[in-house]
């Protein structure tokens, strides 16, 4: 049985439709990686995928419940489904153990000093349990992306959604994240990945998709996906990414 | 040059001082004080009403806002001290208190009009610093779990402030020097005492020249203390 079950997905803007039929299931512990070319709706996808985009159609199902029917609680399903963005969007008033046990604190009723403790822990997991006491924007971009991953481990989901993770680091500072996610992987966290890291998706990926023009091309083993795509949009955007 | 030669600060200084420096700084702190608080909150709820999807509501606040900036602050004091007490009576009239006579003070109606003036050009400061915060804020809140309105409550209108704390200082600053609009409705504020003891002592122009004074060291020492808590402000951040 499927964690995330998406059927018929679909997402419309006006006229410009951007997932036109989508069908995608990620099972309990699995990392799948959406690749494809910018514009192709894969962070539409994702957005749709924890509702901060209301999808035009089709079926999201989690946990056996329809997410897009009227009564599903979806704050709740939020906390259970962390995302994490490009740009970090960490809270700047925040120190960075603020950040981290905020959420708990007030969502999950937890109290002060458990939150504390663990967001100290999970802070010492990203590597910057150093850094608590500091204001996020004292942080390199990739010490701010372990952050957010930190805040979001912080309400213990089931899976964690990543829009483009690395995409707005300098390259010396994406291998640190990468190896974060890597950890998470190991550990069986339930992840959907958008990147252009085609390396951690050949090595951290159970199931590669290929995305463009608001449909899945291709899905497939890394293996599959790498060394053998099918479909030629699939070989002529790997071989732009991977020659660069 | 008579006027020259008949020049005495001493005099103005030991009698109109003490009475600038007692009662009418008090007024003017009080009223500054209450109706910045007042208008602070009276402005955010403004802000709320347009950035709310209720269109009616929109629209009224949009055509009270334009109202309010459209007309002097001294004709809205004037209107609220005068003609506002008379509207009440009117409407005690047809409720059938023939005899009831309604007054404002000139201090509570230069706090009420301060107020409604201030805050509503602080709305716009209010709501142009929530409009203006990232979009991020609030889809990282509502990704974990936040409700839309505990996303706007808790991260993005702490940040609206916070970042509004300058601008604000500025309108603190210009909001004590037009206190002085409330001699024009009788407040024993500082320009008022002033007159009232020109009118006895005919020393216009050492009192008026006090009174200046006593305003650019308010706003000098106000500007002082603004300039340093917003670097505090900036150091925690
Ligand atoms: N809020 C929006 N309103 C209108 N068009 C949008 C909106 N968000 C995304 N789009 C459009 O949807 C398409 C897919 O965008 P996106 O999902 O961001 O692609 P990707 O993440 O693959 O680069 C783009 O053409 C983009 O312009
Ligand atoms: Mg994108």
């Amino acid at each position: 049985m499927a964690l995330i079950e998406i059927k018929n997905l679909k997402k419309d803007y006006g006229d410009l439709h951007v997932l036109k039929d989508i069908n995608v299931s990620v099972e309990e512990g699995e990392v799948l990686v959406l690749i494809g070319p910018s514009g192709s709706g894969k962070s539409t996808f994702l957005r749709c995928i924890n509702l901060l985009e209301q999808p035009s159609g089709g079926e999201i199902i989690y946990d056996e419940k329809n997410i897009l029917s009227r009564k599903f609680d979806i704050q709740h399903y939020r906390e259970q489904v962390g995302m994490c963005f490009q740009r970090f969007n960490l809270f700047p008033f925040m120190t960075v153990l603020g950040n981290v046990m905020y959420a708990p604190v007030h969502l999950l009723k937890m109290p002060k000093e458990q939150a504390r403790i663990e967001a100290l822990e999970l802070l010492e997991k990203v590597g910057l349990r150093d850094k608590a006491n500091v204001y996020p924007d004292t942080l390199s971009g990739g010490q701010q992306q372990r952050v957010a991953i930190a805040r979001s481990l912080a309400m213990h989901p089931k899976a964690i959604l990543f829009d483009e993770p690395t995409s707005a680091l300098d390259p010396e500072l994406v291998g640190e994240v990468l190896e974060v996610m890597r950890q998470l992987a190991q550990e069986g966290m339930t992840m959907i990945v958008v990147t252009h890291e085609m390396g951690f998706a050949r090595d951290v990926a159970n199931k590669v998709i290929f995305m463009d023009g608001g449909y899945v091309l291709e899905e497939g083993t890394p293996e599959e996906i790498f060394s053998h795509p099918k479909h030629d949009r699939t070989k002529e955007f790997l071989s732009r990414v991977l020659s660069k | 040059m008579r006027v020259l030669q008949n020049l005495n600060f001493e005099k103005a200084l030991s009698e109109l001082l003490p009475k600038l420096l007692g009662n009418a700084l008090e007024i003017v702190l009080f009223v500054s004080i209450s109706s910045f608080i007042l208008a602070i909150l009276f402005g955010f709820l403004l802000a709320l009403g347009r950035l709310s999807r209720f269109k009616l509501l929109n629209g009224i606040i949009i055509v009270f806002q334009e109202i309010i900036r459209g007309t002097p602050l001294l004709v809205q004091l004037v209107y609220i001290y005068y003609v506002f007490p008379l509207f009440v009576q009117i409407i005690a009239y047809f409720l059938g208190f023939p005899n009831y006579t309604a007054s404002l003070s000139s201090v509570a109606a230069g706090i009420i009009g301060i107020t409604i003036n201030y805050g509503t050009y602080i709305s716009e400061v209010i709501r142009s610093a929530i409009l203006g915060i990232d979009k991020g804020q609030t889809e990282a809140a509502l990704a974990l779990g936040f409700s839309p309105r505990q996303a706007m409550f808790r991260i993005v209108i702490p940040q609206a402030f916070f970042n509004s704390i300058p601008v604000l200082g500025n309108y603190l600053l210009t909001l004590v020097k037009d206190t002085s609009l409330m001699a024009y409705i009788t407040a024993p504020e500082l320009l008022q005492t002033t007159q009232a003891y020109i009118s006895q002592s005919f020393t216009t122009i050492e009192s008026y020249t006090i009174v200046a004074v006593v305003y650019l060291v308010i706003c000098l020492c106000l500007s002082f203390i603004l300039k340093a808590a917003e670097r505090r402000l900036c150091r925690r951040r």
